[in-house]
C-alpha cells in the first residue's frame, strides 16, 4: 500500500450510513473543516435496508423522553429536504400526508391504543383511530379484516436511499469531505484530539463524531468504552411497480413514490445473520395480503434484510464518551436525519451535549451494562 | 421416506448427464428446470420428434439420446428455483404456481450461459434481440419472425446461427461481423492447444466457408455499431475496417457478443468467484470436482465459466461422482477410475477455449466506452451517464450503487447491467473489474407473485425420496 499524508481537520465523522452523513452534513454548513469516513461497498450499512418512514407514531415507548425528541425530528425534515434538494438537484421523495399503524386483532389494536395515549401526554402527538371503511377512504383496496389502525397526520416517508445519496452529494461538494473505502481501523488519543487509522490514509482531528452504526461497538472500545446496541434483523420485500394507490404509508406497507410496494416489519434477533429466510418472507406477503388483498397478484421482485441498531430502549444514544469523542447512535436513521443535521450537529459544534441531550446518555444503561466484556459484536 | 441425495437446478447438458451417471450410481435425484421442456440452450427441443433437427447438426442430434436416458422420476421442467438457503434448501414454484421444497444431501448447481449484455444505442427497440434467444425459436419452433434479418455482433455462436438459417432456407440479408482482425501473437499462444481439438477447429472453419458461398452479405471488422428507429429497430449502422459508414435496412436485428455463465444460484448463495481475464467474466470457483466455496454445494458446466458443451457434460458426470463419494454409493478409487476419461477429454475442452478467447473478445459490450445516453440497466432505466455521476458522488462499489441509481434493482436482478456496471466504476475509479464485482443476488431469482408466497403455509410441501 501506498503511504498517503496524513491529513488534518477539525472534526472526522466516522460512518458514511445515514446518521453519520446527516451529521456530518450538518458540520458543514456550520462552516467546520470536517471528514467524512465511509467504510464503502463491504459496511453492514443499515441505511441501504431502510423502510423509510419519516415518524414519530410509537417512538418512546420504553423511553418517555424520546416521544417529544421524534416528533420535533419529524417536524424540522420538511425544512431541511427543502434545503437538501435545493442543493443536490436530488428529489428525496418526502411525502407527510399522515401514516397508519394496522392492527389485525382488536386486543392488539386496543393495546396500541393506550401507547399512543401514553405518548401523547408526553408530547402532544396527535392521532386518530379509524376502522376499515375510514381508512379505506385514503388506502382504497383495503381489507375489512383488520381490526383497525392509529393515523398520525404528521408521519410520512422519505426514500432513504436518495437521501444518502443526497448527503453523500452534497458533502462531496466540499473537497476531500468524503472519503470512501476509509473503514477506520483504529483510533488513538493525542495530545491535540484524535489520530484515526483507515486503508485511505491516517486522518488527525480536534473531534471525532463516532456514527457507524454497529461499527460503533468495535471504535468505542479503542476509548475503552462499552456500548449496549445489538442488531435486530428486519427483513424487507419489494414488489413490481403498480399504479398509485396507497397515499399514507404504514409499517407493514408502504408505496413507494415509484410505485413498488415495501413490506416489512420483521423483527429477529439473530446476531449478524443478513441473510432473508423463506419462512419470514411468506409471513410477511401474507401480513400484506391480509391487508390489502389486491396484493396478491402483485409481483415480489427482491428481498433484502438489514441490521437495525438497538440499544434496549429501542432510542438514540447522545453521549460524549471522552473528550471530544461524540456518539451518535440510533435506529432511526431517517426520521431523525433532519435533527441530527440540524441540533446534533450544532451540540457537537459546539463541542458540549446540552440538558436537551440527557435522557440520550449512556448513563441511563448503567444498571443493565454487561458485566465486563462487550455482550454484543 | 428421506431426503433426496442429489437436488440439480438446472435440465441442459450438464444436469442431464450429472443426472444419468448419479442414478446409474443408485442416488436419488431430483432436477429442476424452468423451461418447459429439458434440454437447456444447446438441446433445446431436442427431445421434440418435429421436422428439421438434423439440419441443425449433427452435435445436436445427440440431444435426444441425452434426454432419453436422463428420462426418470424427479425431472421436474417448468419448476422455477426460486430462493436457494445457504444448506441447499430449495424452494419452486411448479407450473401449477405452487411453492414446494427440496432439501437435499447436496446440490448441483448446473443453470448454463446466458447471452453477455450488448449495451449499445438501440437496443432495446422492439426488433431487436439476441442470436441466442433466436437459435432457441429455430430449436423449438422451427423458425425465427419474419423479415429481413441482419446479424451483428461477434462469436462462434453468430457464425453457427448463420449456417443454421442458411440450412433452414432462412437466408439472414447480412452478417455486420465486430469480430476484430486476429492478432498473430494471440494466434501462435493459443493454436497448439486447439489444433489437439481438430473437430472444433474445422467445425469453426467449415462455417466460414459455408457462409462465403451464400448469397448474405457479410461485413467483417466492423466498429462503431448503432441501432436506430422510431417505435421499432429499422436500421444497422456501423464502420468499416477502411472508416466508411454504412447503414443497413432491417427489420429483425439479432446481436451476439458471445456468452457469460448464468451464476444468479451460486451468487445468491454468495460462493466465491474470480474474474476470468480471458473469457472476460467471473468464474464460480470450483476444485476439479465441481465443489464450491461452500460445501455440499456443486457447481458445473458453463454457468461456472465458458467452457463449451462438451466440457459441460464431462463436468456433470465428474461432479455426479464426487457426490457419490460423498455420499457413500462408491470409494475414491471406484471415482477416481470413472472420472479418468471426462476428466481427461475435459481437459482437451478446457485447453481449445484460449484459441475461442483471444478470437472472439468482447466487442459491442464495452460499456466502460458507452456513450453518457446509452441505456444500462433495462428494468430501471439507468443510462452510463447516470451511473458515472453516481460513482463521482461517492458510491464506490456496486451495491452503493444500485441503492444510489437503482441499476441492479428491477426484475431481472442484474442479468443485463451487473457486467456493464463493474465495467464503468471500474474504468471511472482506475481499479480493476475482479476487485469491484457484482452487487448482491436477493431472493426470488425471479418475480412471483406475493399470493403465492403467501398462501404457502401448507403447500411449502417437502419434496422426499
Amino acid at each position: 500500500m501506498t503511504s498517503r499524508p496524513e491529513i488534518g481537520v477539525e472534526i472526522a465523522v466516522i460512518g458514511g450510513g445515514l446518521v453519520g452523513a446527516a451529521v456530518a452534513y450538518g458540520l458543514i454548513k456550520k462552516g467546520l473543516s470536517i471528514v467524512l469516513l465511509d467504510e464503502g461497498d463491504s459496511a453492514i450499512r443499515a441505511s441501504r435496508g431502510n423502510f423509510g418512514l419519516v415518524c414519530a407514531a410509537g417512538k418512546g415507548d420504553k423511553l418517555e423522553n424520546y416521544a417529544p425528541w421524534a416528533l420535533q425530528g419529524v417536524h424540522v425534515w420538511a425544512e431541511f429536504a427543502k434545503n437538501l434538494i435545493a442543493e443536490t438537484g436530488i428529489d428525496l421523495e418526502l411525502e407527510q400526508n399522515g401514516g397508519f399503524v394496522f392492527c389485525a386483532e382488536p386486543p392488539a389494536l386496543k393495546e396500541r391504543i393506550e401507547m399512543m395515549e401514553r405518548l401523547r401526554r408526553k408530547s402532544g402527538l396527535d392521532f386518530e383511530v379509524m376502522q376499515p371503511a375510514e381508512i379505506a377512504r385514503l388506502m382504497p383496496g383495503v381489507s375489512s379484516n383488520v381490526a383497525g389502525a392509529i393515523f398520525c397526520e404528521i408521519d410520512g416517508a422519505a426514500n432513504p436511499l436518495k437521501l444518502l445519496r443526497a448527503l453523500h452529494a452534497a458533502i462531496s461538494a466540499t473537497e476531500g469531505a468524503l472519503r470512501r473505502d476509509a473503514r477506520a481501523e483504529r483510533i488513538e488519543r493525542t495530545s491535540g484530539g484524535y489520530r484515526i487509522t483507515t486503508p485511505a490514509g491516517v486522518v488527525t482531528s480536534e473531534k471525532v463524531v463516532l456514527a457507524a452504526g454497529l461499527g460503533n461497538l468495535g471504535l468505542a472500545k479503542w476509548l475503552g468504552v462499552r456500548l449496549p446496541i445489538k442488531p435486530m434483523r428486519g427483513q424487507i420485500l419489494v414488489t413490481e411497480r403498480y399504479e398509485p394507490v396507497l397515499k399514507a404509508p404504514s409499517e407493514h406497507v408502504r408505496q413507494t413514490m415509484d410505485g413498488t410496494f415495501l413490506l416489512g416489519g420483521s423483527w429477529e434477533d439473530v446476531g449478524y445473520d443478513t441473510s432473508t429466510t423463506f419462512e419470514v418472507t411468506r409471513d410477511i406477503a401474507a401480513r400484506a395480503v391480509r391487508y390489502f388483498p389486491f396484493l396478491e397478484k402483485v409481483r415480489l421482485v427482491r428481498t433484502w434484510s438489514a441490521l437495525r441498531i438497538l440499544a434496549p430502549d429501542n432510542a438514540p444514544i447522545y453521549e460524549e464518551i471522552a473528550p471530544g469523542a461524540f456518539l451518535v447512535t440510533c435506529h432511526s436513521g431517517v426520521s431523525l436525519a433532519a435533527i441530527h443535521a440540524g441540533k446534533v450537529a450544532g451540540w457537537i459544534a459546539d463541542g458540549a451535549l446540552p440538558d436537551e441531550a440527557a435522557p440520550f446518555a449512556l448513563s441511563r444503561f448503567e444498571s443493565s451494562l454487561p458485566e465486563r466484556e462487550v455482550a454484543y459484536g | 421416506m428421506s431426503a433426496p441425495d442429489l437436488l440439480i437446478i438446472g435440465g441442459g447438458s450438464t444436469g442431464l448427464s450429472a443426472s444419468i451417471v448419479a442414478r446409474e450410481l443408485g442416488l436419488s435425484v431430483e432436477l429442476l428446470d424452468e423451461r418447459p421442456a429439458l434440454g437447456g440452450n444447446y438441446f433445446a427441443g431436442a427431445g421434440n420428434p418435429s421436422a428439421g433437427k438434423t439440419k441443425l447438426g449433427e452435435g445436436y442430434a445427440q440431444g435426444a439420446d441425452l434426454l432419453r436416458k436422463a428420462n426418470g422420476p424427479g425431472m421436474r421442467n417448468g419448476a422455477f428455483a426460486w430462493q436457494i438457503e445457504p444448506d441447499g434448501k430449495t424452494y419452486f414454484i411448479d407450473p401449477a404456481g405452487k411453492v414446494g421444497s427440496i432439501s437435499p444431501r447436496r446440490l448441483l448447481i448446473a443453470t448454463g450461459a446466458q447471452e453477455r449484455p450488448v449495451p449499445i444505442a438501440g437496443a432495446l427497440l422492439p426488433g431487436v434481440m439476441y442470436a441466442g434467444a433466436a437459435q432457441l425459436m429455430l430449436k423449438t419452433f422451427g423458425s425465427i419472425p419474419a423479415g429481413r434479418a441482419v446479424l451483428v455482433g461477434s462469436g462462434p455462436l453468430l457464425l453457427l446461427l448463420a449456417k443454421q438459417l442458411l440450412s433452414q432456407g432462412a437466408a439472414p440479408a447480412a452478417m455486420i461481423e465486430t469480430t476484430p482482425r486476429a492478432g498473430l501473437l494471440m494466434t501462435a499462444t493459443s493454436l497448439p492447444a486447439a489444433l489437439k481439438v481438430p473437430a472444433l477447429l474445422s467445425e469453426g472453419l467449415g462455417f466460414r466457408s459455408a457462409l462465403k458461398k451464400s448469397a448474405m452479405a457479410w461485413h467483417r471488422q466492423a466498429s462503431g455499431v448503432f441501432i436506430s428507429g422510431r417505435d421499432k429497430a429499422q436500421s444497422v449502422t456501423f464502420t468499416d475496417r477502411h472508416g466508411q459508414h454504412h447503414t443497413i435496412m432491417a427489420d429483425l436485428i439479432l446481436l451476439h457478443d458471445g456468452v457469460i455463465p448464468n451464476d444468479h444460484v451460486a451468487r445468491q448463495l454468495k460462493c466465491k468467484e474470480t474474474w476470468n481475464p480471458g473469457q472476460h467474466c467471473f468464474n464460480t470457483t470450483v476444485d476439479q470436482w465441481g465443489e464450491t466455496s461452500r460445501k455440499g454445494i456443486f457447481a458445473a458446466g458453463d454457468c461456472t465459466g465458458i467452457w463449451g458443451v462438451e466440457a459441460a457434460r464431462m463436468s456433470g458426470e465428474i461432479a455426479a461422482l464426487e457426490i457419490a463419494r460423498q455420499l457413500g454409493f462408491i470409494n475414491a478409487d471406484e471415482r477416481d477410475r470413472r472420472a479418468a476419461e471426462p476428466l481427461r477429454q475435459r481437459a482437451r475442452q478446457v485447453a481449445f477455449r484460449p484459441f475461442v478467447e483471444t478470437h472472439f473478445p468482447p466487442t459491442l459490450a464495452r460499456a466502460a466506452f458507452a456513450a453518457n445516453d446509452t441505456v444500462i440497466c433495462r428494468c430501471e432505466m439507468v443510462t452510463a451517464g447516470e451511473i458515472r455521476l453516481a460513482v463521482r458522488q461517492g458510491a464506490s462499489g456496486p451495491d452503493q450503487l444500485k441503492s444510489f441509481t437503482r441499476c441492479g434493482m428491477g426484475p431481472c436482478q442484474g442479468r443485463s447491467c451487473a457486467m456493464a456496471v463493474a465495467e464503468i466504476i471500474a474504468s471511472e475509479t482506475g481499479r480493476s473489474i475482479g476487485e469491484i464485482g457484482r452487487h448482491d443476488i436477493r431472493a426470488p431469482l425471479k418475480p412471483l407473485p406475493l399470493g403465492q408466497i403467501a398462501t404457502a403455509r401448507d403447500a411449502a410441501e417437502e419434496i422426499v425420496a
